[in-house]
């Protein structure tokens, strides 16, 4: 089963989470879910891109996924290294199929 | 509080503690007061090291030696010791460090948004802060040196950020960055040690005084009261205020000095409460800023006033008539003035939406002054529609909203305390107006828009960068986004808008209006029109002082004028209160 997830985010000042209060909520939940999922044993993670951009770097094939798609690609999530979701956070009903765990 | 009240300020006569941070806006005279304090006090044989982030041009010409950042002592004068710091360029290195190792293998437009992430000043502020503690937690310098003197002090924000807990264990712990702002720290894991002692010591009130300067008027004493308080809250409660640049009772009748020291001793009267337990100082109205290590040490003693000859005309600068004929002829539907705080933005932009009025156009004018004066210049025009942006209103509301989501979803005590520093960060409030403007905008249906602010352009690249996420998301709340949305391309669009920059005829404001403009340019935001605002040249003073500081204004006119290619508006300091119709003033010959 999935050890880890991670979501990669394109956010580095306070101020980008302001114009969207949709972004945040969807932030917000990420966070709580994680706070379950790591009882659990399961691993899931927001990074800020900015941050830790080695460690978007090092999944397989991101650099050629980044070349065609773009910036605009931003969330993209992260299935023990492979890449499964772009766009948008992913979704509750996502997340507990992919961990196995009922959110 | 009464000019008598002041105590002159004078290093030679005051107990100085052994780390002093000058504080205070752009333009007060920190710079000019720190230099000539460390002279002061290296004449008197004491050991100092002068840090200063003032823009090494200007103090390389005034001490008459390249400077840097490790320390370079002054041949003039002996015992001081200047390191040069320029904050933009730490950021700059830390920015590097963090990309340098992807550049060629990252995608270039990935490069670019983290570099822009990177770039705001929050970024700058704290890679200050970064030097600053390194030099005043080293155990070799603190023998070394009797006296610190810093020309510049971090924020009651930043400080309050370095304190948070949630800050620190955010980043040390790697786990869900539960606010953003903690990219800013990534690049300082080893210096929470560091920081700590830092802050320690400014607390400490044997060894640190912060000294808030400020010049006589009330927009600047205001902006002090509200440094001093954030710093108070943060336990740095040894503060001193000085008032820079008062003016000597004139005994002549020249009416410009007249009208000068009857609006600085109305300022005075007018005090915040809070800077009122502070000592409180001043230091009078000098010819010159900083001019020569001999100017800078008779600085406390006695002005200097240089030759003069009669100040040229200034027949050469555009009015602002020509600036509102220009609005007029090329059909600009939104106009923007933007600058630092008390340049004059709110009421350029008033005699702007009236000149427009008076030109037969139907103007909506925003304005984010609470000044009630402005109600007069509507209810004589039905041209002009008027409404008001409440910035402390519209962040509340914001800030409100956010908290009240955190709470429900059940966020601790700490976690609910980053949110809200989070929320204190300067641009939360640019933002907020923005969107408050970006609906006015929207709904108005006036032939054009004014408006007295700006957000920088390192917050519109932000913002631009988090439309992309905007286009999978359905959702009812996209009201407010939508609108900004559309905002932005016709912020580009330069047969629309016009950003007009306004400073004033003095080194620091000028250079800190072009730092904005080349961060308009970045965010592809198109500025040619400035206004340079109370300028003496023209009020035909015959005080000496005045009239020394006029002749000093033209450098930076002409500065302006290149800038802007001749595209400057020139408005003159005026005798009178600009109230309501008056406003016509700036505009009618």
């Amino acid at each position: 089963m999935t050890q880890k997830i991670t979501v990669f985010e394109l956010g580095g000042c306070c101020a980008t989470s302001l114009m969207n209060p949709e972004v945040q909520n969807e932030q917000e939940k990420i966070n709580q879910y994680a706070l379950v999922l790591k009882d659990k044993g399961i691993d899931l993670m927001r990074v800020n891109v900015a941050m830790k951009p080695s460690m978007l770097l090092q999944i397989p094939g991101m650099n050629e996924y980044l070349d065609t798609n773009g910036m605009n690609t931003f969330p993209i999530t992260v299935l023990d290294g492979k890449i499964v979701k772009d766009k948008s956070y992913p979704t509750k009903v996502e997340i507990s199929q992919w961990s196995g765990i009922e959110l | 509080m009464k000019r008598e009240q002041l105590v002159e300020y004078n290093p030679k006569n005051i107990g100085l503690t052994k780390y002093m941070f000058f504080t205070g806006k752009g333009g007060v005279g920190k710079t000019s007061l720190a230099c000539s304090t460390a002279v002061s006090l290296a004449d008197q044989g004491k050991r100092i090291l002068l840090v200063s982030t003032d823009p090494a041009s200007n103090l390389q010409d005034v001490f008459e030696t390249t400077l840097d950042n490790k320390g370079k002592q002054v041949a003039s004068v002996p015992n001081l010791t200047i390191i040069n710091l320029n904050p933009e360029d730490a950021a700059k290195d830390y920015k590097e460090s963090i990309l340098a190792p992807y550049r060629g293998t990252m995608p270039d437009a990935m490069i670019d948004s983290i570099e822009e992430q990177l770039s705001g000043s929050c970024t700058v502020e704290i890679a200050a802060f970064n030097e600053f503690s390194e030099i005043i937690t080293s155990k070799e310098k603190s023998n070394q040196y009797d006296y610190f003197i810093f020309d510049t002090a971090p924020t009651g924000h930043t400080l309050r950020m370095l304190e948070l807990p949630q800050a620190w264990n955010n980043y040390l712990n790697n786990e869900n960055p539960s606010a953003n702002y903690v990219g800013q720290l990534s690049g300082m894991r080893e210096k929470q040690e560091m920081y700590k002692e830092a802050v320690e010591k400014l607390s400490d009130a044997e060894q640190t005084t912060l000294i808030l300067v400020s010049r006589p008027d009330k927009t600047a004493l205001l902006e002090i009261s509200r440094s001093s308080s954030e710093l108070w809250d943060m336990n740095l409660k040894n503060q001193w205020v000085v008032v820079n640049g008062l003016l000597d009772k004139p005994n002549s009748d020249d009416s410009v000095a007249d009208r000068l020291a009857a609006k600085q001793e109305d300022a005075l009267d007018n005090t915040p409460e809070n800077l009122l337990r502070f000592k409180t100082l001043f230091v009078p109205l000098r010819s010159y800023n900083l001019t020569g290590v001999e100017n800078l040490r008779q600085f406390f003693d006695k002005d200097v006033i240089p030759d003069m000859s009669d100040l040229a005309s200034d027949d050469d600068y555009k009015s602002l008539n020509e600036l509102i004929t220009h609005l007029h002829d090329t059909n600009k539907r939104v106009v923007f003035t933007m600058g630092k705080g008390g340049v004059g933005k709110t009421t350029m932009a008033a005699a702007i939406a009236l000149g427009l009025a008076d030109k037969g156009q139907k103007v909506h004018l925003t304005t984010t002054d609470p000044a009630d004066h402005l109600k007069y210049v509507i209810k004589e025009n039905s041209n002009i529609s008027m409404s008001k942006i409440d910035p402390e209103a519209e962040l509340n509301d914001y800030k409100a909203e956010v908290i009240q989501r955190a709470i429900n979803e059940g966020k601790t005590k700490d976690e609910l305390a980053y949110v809200k520093e989070d929320l204190e960060a300067p641009c939360n409030k640019e933002i907020a107006v923005f969107r408050k403007f970006a609906e006015i905008v929207k709904k108005a249906d006036s032939e054009v828009v004014v408006i007295d602010t700006a957000p920088t352009g390192h917050t519109l690249l932000l913002l631009d960068t988090t439309q992309s996420y905007h286009k999978e998301v359905e959702r009812t709340h996209g009201d407010i986004p939508e609108s900004v949305k559309n905002l932005l391309p016709r912020l580009r669009d330069k047969n629309e808008t016009e950003v007009i920059i306004v400073t004033l005829p003095e080194a620091t404001p000028v250079l800190e209006a072009q730092r904005l403009k080349e961060d308009l340019e970045r965010a592809k935001i198109e500025n040619s029109w400035w206004i340079v605002n109370n300028s003496l040249v023209s009020t035909a003073t015959q005080n000496s002082v005045l009239k020394a500081r006029a002749i000093s204004e033209k450098r930076w006119i002409n500065e302006v004028d290149t800038i802007s290619s001749g595209n400057m508006a020139l408005v003159p300091w005026f005798n009178q209160d600009l109230q309501g119709d008056k406003l016509r003033a700036l505009y009618r010959a």
